[in-house]
């Protein structure tokens, strides 16, 4: 009988953390999902208090201690709703899990890896691939940032000058190789096409033939996020074995390599604890009785099936994710639910005049409100439904920039469903 | 003063359709990164370029420019993918019909198209026609002729074909299965002239589980015309099929197929592509079932019998792209552990390249078995002499590169069930 | 510094430029003074319309006529920039079925050719048209690529010796004994002043005419008559779609290069160089949308912008701005006001263009007694030379057949990377913007999610920019881009602007740069809204 113990609709970090804690408890879970979600897009770290407060130009060195002041100044951040300790459980439940996928994650909420991006800014991150963990700014090691000219999305001068600029104690060169990626073609080489190309030993070395002599000026040498995906640990030591020094990667324009690599390894983990996994089916619709979600209703290609399930996760995104819909009057739903969402309807209040805002902008940090269990709620404050609860962007005050939170957020929510299902599912044995 | 070309019914459906679901693109390229065809071949610039982006770029009025849609395989995975919700492989499909509007189609992909015709004409001198095909010097002339290449696994036909079986041996039968149970069952071309076997299996599982098995009219569910941009062709075909199907499914009697490709067409194509928005057309997509779709859903409503033989054994499971489209996840991998003793290895590969009859034509194959590459590696690494796939055109590309024998899901349950054993044995 | 020319033109918006060809042509030493890009003023914030004078033929025979000859001038001078789409004029239910009752023999009356269609070979041919339309009309009308226009002119003039001067604003006009003798100028880029001495100068400044007129001693009155379209990011016609009725906001929408244009409104600002979109204006257009296309709002508005139009007048202007004459005035200042050397162009609509620099240089040939005949009609303006019309898919087919090669930088608009050095190499200035109007860059869905950043490390490589200017161009293309499309922002393009924003900030961390964080109020170097098309249109009765 296809009935499951928990359905999460949405395949995005907190719908597959939540799944992946939930199936290797030994829940029968099902994620399904109209598309696979932003972590394909995002850096492939998980974020859990970048930058307090928001406009601060300073990162924050050690978000376990600022935690305090960050929950008394943000009432509304999602953080407030599960607490300190389910944040740090969330971080160490997610690093366990992703480790034990195969993927080296390092890190911990007593420190912000300070990683350079792809304009030569600093992202302070909490758990990052050791890959790109290498390439910490705040060991004030030198570094050689090598570009490729087939590859657009990717620009050495401009990162390491715009390093060098912020005196950071860190010196940094740049090189870019006129390699040719296979199979890209002139136009179109993504990050993924050079991250195939990294996976062969013949292109490898022809990078490390080409840029051996510059980088022994340099303690380590920083390529674009593309050093293979499922063959990076080879693709990372052969060239760290050959240029005789640490390798790391920095993270540029979508689509992202380790984003993918993310994405692959939690599927993987999610379909060996016995997951199953449907991507391309809109969830349109649910049904409540007595409290409780009876039944989902899945998009198939002629018509609607019906999933049924003891707990249900919604795990849809924000604005971006699709999770949360605002329209030209102003209306702003959850579409499968049709929850409430905590959201201004003035059109004019959406937005700053600025783009780049460092408190954000309004409408993006709209979605449902929830309480402590992660239940949503409805206009009187009560749960929707006891067996739903909501994960990651979709709830109310989660913002991907502002602070740089949107990471911490989704495996701080993964872990508190994650208990509230299991002591629920354990209490109906008894 | 502008002289407009005539806009016939098809393209010009691809500004009402297909139309608002490029709007949604918001150029993430998650479909580009996930696009078997682009990985392996910079022939093909990705399904965001030749879907969404170049939409914008094409007036109904003015002949198609871009010939790069060609390589588009037709494997689905973009819109799959999309969070979006846009239809990149349909769009893709009604571009190529587009593009080929104004060029002539080349014969090889006319003949490729009728497989139907390609079934009738080999299936009588089955021992004959399977010679030939494997006589090198005669595939070498089929591919300078044809554009067929060389090494692309041609099936091998079957005296006996389905329909004949049904029709002179099985409704003479007195084992055969009376009931108030019934389904309608769509063989399609594959099933009719190369694998009888899987049909009968499929009739057999039904039967024990109490269904009747009635045999509409039903011609080539159109798939193949469609990809090679014969749209008017695929369209006959499909409403062809419609006019018989119809009446059935408006009985309620479920309409049964076991090929996920000419089930997709029913439940999807004709609408979405072919355009035939038709009350009669959407009745027959609702009716419309995979044979496993329609035995787990059994099996979910405790219908389904279990007195299942142990089968031991790790099967290698590969999901085709076209059963990945119908949406409802991949019901044969619960259904086949159903079976006690059976695990499920089911491989995390996108594609196996064959694409329907892409992989056949010399331009495309070696894209396409370069897409399938980690498909075989797996199983052969697997050391496994069988695989399990539900679609044809994948079992036979699949065997064809690794040597494996491959079967019908249903062929295992019919195994298990006692009542067909597997056709190599 | 000092230059001097025989007739300086103020304005290089497609009056002025055609002003500068003309004499360019007919021997005159000329220069021409713009303060932002060519054409980002009134010239580049219009629809795009190129008029076969349908929408005048019923209550002005004579625009009418002055349209359909210039229209079939124009697609033989510069059919690069000019695209087929022909045009329909749609009768409603909510149109009178008067006007369309005399459509036709209006326009055949002035030599426009107009064909009835029915109704379902309408339908066949756009198939998204309202089926509710009662009558269909078919017209030749056009779309127009401003930007090519403009640059096709100066570059002709160029030719014959002629001068463009972009970027330099006017700050004086030099005046001898009630005389025009030149205008002082500053290059806003490099803060240099320049005195330009001329015989005669011609104020081509449109909207900003009066102002113009004013410092040289003449009462000018022109007003600024805002008009305020939305580009919708999917073309759902491919044919010009034209109420069949009198001039009302939001009548047309216009297929113009990769987008669709639907306009427009008409309020009076008192500043031609501020004036906000309103929300009841762009809810207009989506509301008049939905009656010519039932699926409108259904689909994703790309941006919202305005223009003004230089509504001339000799006597104070009425509440109803549509009843100022749209027809152009060429003043001569000498007779009108006692001002020599000045003559102000004015008025008119972009497709007579041609015919309106014609006359003024006439002006100019008999203040200057010579006699120098205009041969604008029959010479094919630069990079018109193939004869070939403008094509939706060029773009695509050039990739395609291999034309262009190079990096893909503008996916979404298609543009390669050699364009966008090129024009870097002939340009110089640091404004990604310009990139954008010229090559269309970050014009797409995307709006710059992701060329935008290619092209500032293609900036920094290419110009050898240090890393803040770099970041610096980068935050205030982002901050153009965002300005532009707040008025639609919704829906889906909600989502594409918090991608957008999740790769600058989020991924890229521009907002932690300082230096990309300064000038984000970006000054008005020129930088006024400058994009999409206006239609500049005749009043109604």
């Amino acid at each position: 009988m296809t009935k499951y113990d928990t359905v999460v609709i949405g395949a995005g970090t907190a719908g597959l953390t939540t799944a992946c804690h939930l199936a290797q408890s030994g829940q029968k879970v099902l994620v399904v999902a109209k598309g696979i979600g932003a972590l394909l897009l995002a850096s492939g770290s998980i974020d859990v208090l970048g930058f307090h407060p928001a406009d601060s130009l300073t990162p924050v060195k050690n978000p376990a201690e600022k935690l305090d002041d960050f929950l008394a100044d943000r009432p509304d951040h999602p953080y407030n709703l599960v607490g300190k300790e389910t944040l740090k459980t969330g971080i160490d439940q997610f690093l366990q899990l992703v480790n034990q996928a195969g993927l080296d994650y390092q890190g911990d909420l007593n420190r912000n890896w300070m990683l350079p991006s792809g304009m030569g800014a600093v992202h302070p991150t909490c758990l990052a691939p050791a890959s790109m963990v290498k390439g910490d700014l705040s060991t004030g090691e030198s570094m050689l940032i090598v570009g490729f000219n087939e590859l657009r999305d990717f620009f050495p001068a401009l990162i390491a000058q715009n390093i060098n600029e912020q005196k950071l104690g860190v010196e940094a060169g740049s090189i870019s190789l006129e390699i040719n990626i296979p199979i890209a073609g002139a136009m179109n080489a993504t990050p993924i096409e050079l991250a195939h190309a990294f996976e062969q030993d013949a292109f490898r070395n022809q990078v490390i033939k080409a840029i051996a002599a510059q980088a022994k000026s340099y303690d380590r040498v920083g390529f674009p996020a593309a050093l293979g995906i499922k063959q990076h640990a080879t693709a990372v030591a052969h060239l760290e074995k050959q240029l005789n020094r640490p390798v790391f990667e920095i993270s540029s324009l979508p689509p992202s390599v380790p984003g993918r690599r993310l994405y692959e390894a939690l599927k993987a983990a999610l379909l060996k604890a016995g997951g199953r996994l449907i991507i391309g089916s809109q969830i349109v619709e649910g049904t409540i009785e007595n409290g409780r979600i009876t039944q989902i209703r899945m998009e198939t290609a002629s018509r609607l099936k019906a999933v049924i399930a003891n707990h249900y996760v919604l795990a849809t995104g924000g604005i971006f994710g699709g999770g949360i819909f605002a329209d030209a009057e102003g209306m702003v739903t959850e579409p499968i639910f049709n929850l409430p969402v905590a959201a201004d309807t003035n059109r004019h209040h959406w937005f700053e005049k600025k783009f780049i805002s460092p408190t954000g902008q309004p409408v993006f940090n709209f979605g449902v409100k929830a309480n402590s269990r992660l239940q949503p709620l409805n206009g009187d404050s009560q749960p929707v439904a006891e067996n739903l609860y909501v994960a990651g962007a979709v709830i109310a005050g989660s913002e991907w920039t502002r602070g740089r939170t949107g990471e911490g957020i989704a495996v701080a929510t993964a872990a508190a469903i994650t208990a509230q299902i299991t002591s629920q599912a354990a209490k109906s044995l008894r | 003063m502008s002289t407009d070309t005539v806009i016939d019914k098809v393209t010009h459906s691809i500004w009402n359709q297909v139309q608002y679901s490029a709007d949604l693109c918001i150029k993430c390229n998650i479909c580009t990164s996930h696009c078997p065809v682009t990985n392996v071949t910079d022939l093909f610039p990705g399904p965001k370029f030749v879907g969404p982006q170049a939409q914008r770029f094409r007036n109904p009025k003015d002949i198609s420019v871009d010939a790069s849609v060609d390589y588009c395989s037709g494997c689905g995975v973009c819109s799959m993918v999309c969070p979006h919700g846009v239809k990149v492989m349909e769009m893709n499909a009604k571009a190529r019909y587009k593009l080929y509007q104004k060029k002539p189609i080349p014969l090889r992909n006319r003949l490729l198209g009728r497989s139907e015709l390609l079934g009738m004409l080999g299936s009588p001198f089955a021992p004959i026609a399977n010679f030939m095909m494997s006589v090198r010097p005669v595939r070498i002339i089929t591919e300078k002729m044809m554009g067929i290449h060389r090494d692309a696994p041609m099936p091998v036909w079957s005296f006996e074909t389905f329909r004949g079986w049904f029709k002179s041996v099985h409704s003479k039968s007195p084992n055969r299965k009376i009931s108030p149970k019934r389904v309608a069952f769509y063989h399609g071309c594959s099933t009719n002239y190369y694998e009888p076997r899987v049909g009968k299996a499929a009739i057999a599982v039904l039967e024990h589980n109490g269904y009747e098995i009635l045999l509409p009219d039903q011609v080539c569910c159109g798939l193949p015309m469609q990809s090679n941009g014969e749209f008017g062709a695929a369209c006959k075909n499909a409403e062809k099929n419609i006019k018989s199907l119809v009446v059935y499914a408006k009985q309620g009697i479920p309409i049964v197929g076991t090929s996920t490709s000419c089930t997709l067409s029913l439940k999807s194509d004709y609408q979405h592509i072919l355009d035939i928005d038709t009350e009669e057309a959407r009745i027959v997509a609702a009716n419309t079932y995979d044979i496993c779709e329609f035995l787990l859903d059994l099996a979910d409503a405790g219908e389904l019998k279990t007195d299942f033989n142990p089968v031991d054994f790790t099967f290698p499971y590969h999901s085709p792209c076209q059963l990945r489209a119908h949406n409802m996840g991949l019901p044969a991998i619960d259904l086949m552990e159903m079976i006690p003793g059976v695990k499920v290895d089911h491989i995390q590969a996108e594609c196996c390249g064959i694409a329907g009859t892409y992989g056949y034509k010399v331009e495309k194959y070696d894209i396409g078995m370069a897409v399938g590459k980690p498909l075989f590696d797996h199983i052969k690494a697997s050391g496994s002499k069988i695989a399990v796939c539900d679609s044809e055109t994948c079992r036979w590309q699949i065997a064809g590169a690794t040597g494996a024998k491959m079967i019908h899901p249903v062929e295992l349950l019919a195994k298990a069930y006692g009542l067909q054993d597997f056709y190599f044995n | 510094m000092n230059k001097s020319t025989e007739v300086l033109v103020i304005g290089g918006g497609v009056t002025g430029c055609g002003v500068l060809f003309d004499l360019a042509q007919r021997g005159f030493k000329a220069i021409l003074v713009e303060r932002g890009a060519l054409s980002n003023a009134t010239s580049g914030r219009f629809h795009g319309l190129l008029h076969s004078g349908g929408r005048y033929a019923v209550k002005d025979a004579e625009a009418a006529e002055e349209c359909i000859i210039e229209n079939r001038i124009l697609r033989k001078i510069m059919p690069h920039c000019v695209e087929d789409t022909g045009g329909m004029f749609v009768s409603t239910p909510w149109d009178p079925p008067e006007h369309a009752d005399v459509f036709m023999k209006s326009c055949h009356a002035v030599g426009i050719e107009a064909e009835e269609i029915s109704v379902a070979e309408a339908l066949r041919r756009e198939p998204m048209l309202n089926p509710r339309i009662r009558r269909v009309f078919l017209v030749p009308d056009g779309s127009v690529e401003t930007w090519e226009a403009c640059k096709s002119l100066t570059e002709s003039a160029a030719e014959y010796g002629a001068e463009t001067l972009t970027y330099h604003q006017v700050i004086d006009l030099l005046t001898r004994n009630g005389k025009v003798t030149g205008a002082k100028v500053k290059n806003i880029i490099t803060g240099e002043e320049l005195t330009l001495e001329a015989d005669l100068v011609v104020n081509a400044a449109g909207a900003w005419g009066g102002k113009l007129g004013r410092i040289a001693g003449c009462d000018v009155t022109v007003h600024a008559g805002k008009g305020t379209m939305v580009a919708m990011n999917f073309r759902m016609v491919n044919t010009v779609i034209n109420r069949c009725g009198p001039a009302a906001d939001g009548d047309i929408i216009v297929p113009v290069g990769s987008v669709a244009v639907i306009g427009t409104t008409s309020v009076n600002v008192p500043d031609p160089d501020s004036y906000p979109i309103e929300d009841w204006e762009v809810k207009k257009m989506m509301d008049q949308g939905e009656m010519m296309i039932p699926d409108f709002k259904k689909f994703r508005p790309l941006r919202a912008w305005a223009g003004v139009r230089p509504l001339y007048q000799e006597a104070a202007a009425g509440a109803d701005l549509r009843k100022v004459t749209r027809k152009y005035a060429l003043l001569d200042h000498a007779t009108r006001d006692g001002v020599e050397g000045f003559v102000t162009i004015t008025g008119g609509k972009w497709t007579t263009y041609r015919q309106m620099a014609e006359h003024t240089v006439d002006l100019v040939c008999q203040k200057l007694n010579t006699q120098r005949e205009c041969q604008t009609a029959t010479t094919v303006l630069k990079h018109g030379e193939s004869g070939k019309l403008f094509k939706l898919g060029q773009r695509l087919e050039n990739l395609e057949t291999k034309q262009w090669r190079g990096q893909l930088i503008c996916e979404c608009e298609i543009v390669t990377r050699p364009q966008i050095e090129a024009h870097l190499a002939e340009n110089h200035t640091n404004i990604i913007n310009n990139l954008r109007r010229d090559l269309r860059v970050g014009m797409g869905p995307c709006q710059g999610g992701f060329c935008t950043y290619r092209v500032a490390g293609i900036m920094h490589e290419n110009k050898k920019l240090s890393a803040g200017q770099v970041n610096k161009a980068l935050g205030d293309f982002l901050q153009e881009r965002w300005k532009g499309a707040q008025p639609i922002l919704w829906g889906q393009h909600l989502r594409q602007f918090q991608l957008d924003e999740g790769i600058y900030m989020g991924l890229l961390g521009l907002d932690k740069l300082p230096t990309a964080l300064s000038g984000q109020d970006t000054g008005r170097i020129a930088e006024v809204e400058t994009e999409g098309y206006f239609e500049v249109e005749e009043a109604a009765s």
